[in-house]
């Protein structure tokens, strides 16, 4: 108990800190950071990779353009990656990637990760619990006010909360809330809401970080949308574009800087780029290491962020022949990993080890990075009777950016060892409509989630995207024994024995962590490094323009 | 076709088309266009049915679960069966009710009308321009046939035809937009609410591809009939009787080239309505072409199938009308057939 790992207490300097600027990493000036931002993007600039995988989880260094004082005013234009027809405004059901820039804008979160991926208060002023993690009391800053004037406390945290995990149509957002008991919740005074928990429930305060699980007003409608976010809804039209002036109640003093904010669809990624060099727009946002050589031009910014997102390979533990864990282990083999992150992201980003949650203080970083072995891969196969083994890999370039170079460059590696990978490419549709969490041999794209966070999605059974079909009694009970923990010793040994499981066992390769590529125009700032959304995880407030 | 179905017809109805030939033309082809439409509109049905995957799963992605889906089924009436789906939306279509969009919620109309007004701009645009550009082009070409001028000509729309749009496009951008000169947007971003003919400079760089990509086969069709007009015995005598250039030329040559020049105008046409999409997308402009991809992701069916429906109207109305026109640039094969 004496080291409550949710830092969100704001009793202490570091939170008083936080408070005041979420993004910035605690103990740090801005003009100390500003100089370390101006560093990371010179060695950006000059193409070389950034430190590799560091001993602390505090490795994501600021990149990009952050001089100078912010100033208000101007427009931010984002020529957005991902949109579609479908794209809407609704907080808790985001459908398209462009969704997700949009609803960071239109509305607001309890808390959310810094730069360093540290968790940090945005609407939260303090979130506590009792020992055994069964009962939560959410404290909110007071005096928050919504786009519409109205004022924003508990009763609205817990009309969210209700609206996402609401039984008959659930958000996405519900399956990390599982263990709340919302009907019996009781808003204490008009800034603090006490939840209890059907079964004890100690990552409440990492769960929040979840995109699904952003705040709204009482009565909230998607139709008209309103929210405490730093701009508000003026016009949209889905598959096209969206204008939000300023909201001028946000509830940081002086935030957010821009006047407005547009943000308009543009599917291809050549389009995006040119509309950045002509001027149109000047954010543009999840780029392939493709586009980097055209915007090597000097007249943009480009920034790279070390993100803990993840690109897993996925193999059915209950499917033959991934049901053997010696398939399983000799499949994690395989993989170069260095040559892989090259080839797909041009060196950018940082290997990985086959664990999810890169950035969670409990992600076990002295587990053996591992490397290609094609005899030992070879000599499981053999013993497990599948010496050349043919598999087909069912993959989508819809899953998300560099999935099937990545499964392309994981057939070519695989020949080494015999084994034979037919790359199976489907449209996104037939992927989602019919392959996804069936295939035997696929691939998937998360963003960064605390790892105790993911875990109850991927990795229990009943998670709702367990692709690995992962079923292991062991494993599961650790994870109720981490729910019910408080103390973080006890809580960091039993992840670290769960993420042995996964090294050891679990059925996903996980090759690197992905990084994500944002350009804006020279005279946008305050885009900095982000450990899972782009452009600043989305912290359209801090962005500024001169 | 017409006239196989006509053999058995009487000896009154076949005066009648015999003194009405165009009428009686327009009047077949649009029968017959009609029932094209139905025939498109079951396939175009019977096609997104058996395409892996629903709307439903098809716009939750990887949020699909279980009972997402069967909330969201629910909701878009997936739940009943294919024959039921296409009788209720053929009965709307029939009073002027084309569904609702699955995608986006609301009358497939209003996602389609306004992306139709805009790529109507684009393909009207680039092919009256187009159509400028390569008849007056042949036209010259043909009269200076040999010369240095009809060498570049063939020489740069030979190579011109073999270059696929985006190159051009792509082309066009480097020099006009984002690295020679800033002078015209690099995509082409339509505010909603207006249209692209609202927005004139966004217009500029996508028309101008097209009618880069569609001028060579106009040019070159226009040259071909114009010289064989000018070559037949009719013009000789003609420049013999002391007519001059000019006259013999946008008198007697080019009407005479325009039944096979109105063909390629019609496929060009086409071309740009079907065409565009790759267009549409480099420019990221918001035309019915991108909007049919969008739909066929979202297995958005309202959509699909109004999109679908007219474009195949268009190709309809534009066979007819270069059919007409030929007739009517023809007068030998109007005469009644004895």
């Amino acid at each position: 108990m004496d080291r409550q790992r949710p830092r969100v207490s704001g009793d202490n300097a570091q939170g008083r800190l936080q408070s005041a600027d979420p993004r910035l990493p605690a103990g740090l000036g801005r003009r100390d950071f500003l100089r370390y931002a101006a560093a990371g993007a010179t060695m950006l600039g000059v193409g070389s990779a950034l430190a590799g995988c560091g001993g602390s989880s505090t490795a994501a260094s600021p990149g990009g353009s952050a001089t100078g004082q912010p100033k208000r005013g101007g427009t931010l234009t984002l020529g957005a990656q991902g949109g579609a027809s479908d794209d809407n405004l609704d907080a808790h059901n985001p459908l398209t990637n462009a969704d997700y820039p949009r609803i960071f804008a239109l509305y607001s979160a309890l808390v959310t990760l810094d730069s360093s991926a540290k968790i940090v208060n945005v609407l939260a002023d303090e979130i506590t619990s009792n020992k055994d993690a069964t009962v939560w009391t959410v404290k909110i800053k007071s005096g928050v006010e919504t786009h519409k004037g109205k004022s924003f406390g508990a009763k609205d945290i817990l009309y969210s909360l209700r609206r996402i995990s609401n039984p008959k149509t659930p958000f996405p957002g519900a399956a990390v809330l599982t263990p709340l008991d919302l009907q019996n919740a009781k808003v204490l005074n008009a800034t603090t809401l006490q939840l209890p928990c059907k079964t004890p429930f100690s990552t409440f305060v990492d769960s929040l970080v979840d995109p699904f699980c952003l705040m709204v007003p009482e009565g909230y409608d998607p139709k008209s949308p309103d929210g405490t976010g730093p701009f508000k809804y003026k016009s949209f039209t889905p598959g096209v574009r969206s204008e939000f002036p300023r909201n001028p109640n946000y509830f940081e003093n002086g935030k957010p800087y821009a006047d407005d904010l547009i943000i308009t669809d543009i599917p291809d990624e050549t389009s995006q780029v040119n509309a950045l060099l002509g001027g149109q727009v000047n954010l543009i946002n999840f780029l392939s290491s493709d586009s980097l050589a055209a915007l090597q031009t000097g007249s943009v910014n480009v920034v790279i962020s070390k993100t803990g997102g993840w690109n897993p390979i996925t193999m059915r533990v209950d499917t033959a022949p991934f049901s053997d864990v010696r398939v399983r282990q000799a499949m994690k083999l395989i993989v170069d990993r260095p040559q892989m992150l090259d080839l797909v992201f041009g060196g950018h980003g940082r290997i990985g080890n086959d664990v999810f949650g890169y950035y969670d203080p409990l992600y076990d970083h002295s587990l053996p990075q591992r490397h290609q072995d094609i005899d030992q891969a070879k000599s499981l196969l053999k013993a497990a009777g599948h010496e050349n083994l043919t598999v087909t890999l069912t993959t989508s370039a819809g899953i998300g950016q560099g999935i099937v170079k990545t499964a392309q460059v994981f057939a070519q590696q695989a020949k080494a060892a015999g084994v034979t990978v037919n790359v199976n490419a489907v449209t996104a549709s037939t992927w989602f409509g019919q392959d996804y969490l069936k295939v035997p041999f696929g691939q998937d794209y998360w963003f960064y989630l605390p790892y105790l966070v993911n875990v109850p999605q991927v990795t229990i059974p009943g998670g709702a995207f367990n692709t690995p079909h992962y079923n292991n009694p062991t494993y599961t009970k650790l994870y109720k024994q981490a729910l019910a923990t408080t103390d973080e010793a006890t809580k960091t040994d039993l992840a670290h024995q769960m993420q042995k499981i996964d090294y050891n066992d679990g059925g996903l390769i996980i090759p690197y962590f992905p990084p994500v590529i944002d350009a804006t125009a020279k005279n946008v700032h305050g885009v900095i490094q982000s450990p899972s959304f782009p452009i600043s995880n989305y912290d359209w407030a801090s962005i500024w323009m001169d | 076709m017409a006239e196989i179905a006509l053999e058995g017809a009487s000896v009154s109805s076949r005066r009648w088309r015999d003194d009405h030939p165009i009428l009686w033309l327009t009047l077949t082809r649009a029968l017959f266009g009609v029932i094209t439409l139905l025939a498109v509109s079951v396939i175009v049905f019977a096609a997104t049915t058996v395409l892996p995957g629903n709307a439903a799963k098809a716009i939750l992605g990887q949020t699909a679960t279980p009972a997402r889906v069967r909330a969201l089924q629910l909701e878009l009436h997936l739940d009943h069966s294919v024959w039921y789906r296409y009788w209720a939306w053929l009965t709307g279509v029939l009073h002027g009710d084309f569904g609702i969009s699955y995608a986006a919620r609301i009358p497939a109309w209003q996602v389609v009308g306004p992306r139709l007004a805009n790529s109507a701009v684009l393909v009207l645009l680039a092919g009256v321009i187009g159509t400028i550009i390569g008849v007056g082009l042949g036209a010259l070409a043909a009269v200076r046939r040999g010369g240095r001028g009809d060498d570049v000509l063939a020489v740069v729309s030979l190579g011109v035809t073999s270059l696929p749009e985006f190159v051009v496009g792509i082309g066009l951008v480097i020099v006009f937009a984002t690295t020679f000169f800033h002078v015209l947007p690099a995509v082409s971003l339509v505010p909603p609410g207006s249209s692209a003919w609202q927005n004139p400079s966004v217009l500029v760089l996508p028309v101008a591809t097209l009618v880069i990509v569609i001028v060579p086969y106009i040019l070159r069709m226009t040259r071909a009939a114009t010289i064989e007009a000018l070559e037949s015995d009719y013009l000789e005598s003609a420049r013999l009787k002391g007519l001059s250039p000019r006259r013999l030329l946008l008198v007697h040559a080019l009407p005479n080239a325009i039944p096979p020049v109105v063909q390629v105008i019609g496929l060009n046409l086409l071309y740009l309505a079907g065409g565009i999409v790759v267009v549409e997308t480099l420019f990221a402009f918001p035309g019915i072409g991108q909007g049919l991809v969008n739909a066929v992701d979202d297995r958005d069916v309202p959509v699909i199938q109004l999109t679908v429906l007219l474009l195949a109207a268009f190709y309809v109305f534009v066979n007819i009308v270069s059919d007409v026109v030929s007739l009517l640039a023809s007068p030998r094969r109007r005469l009644p057939r004895s």
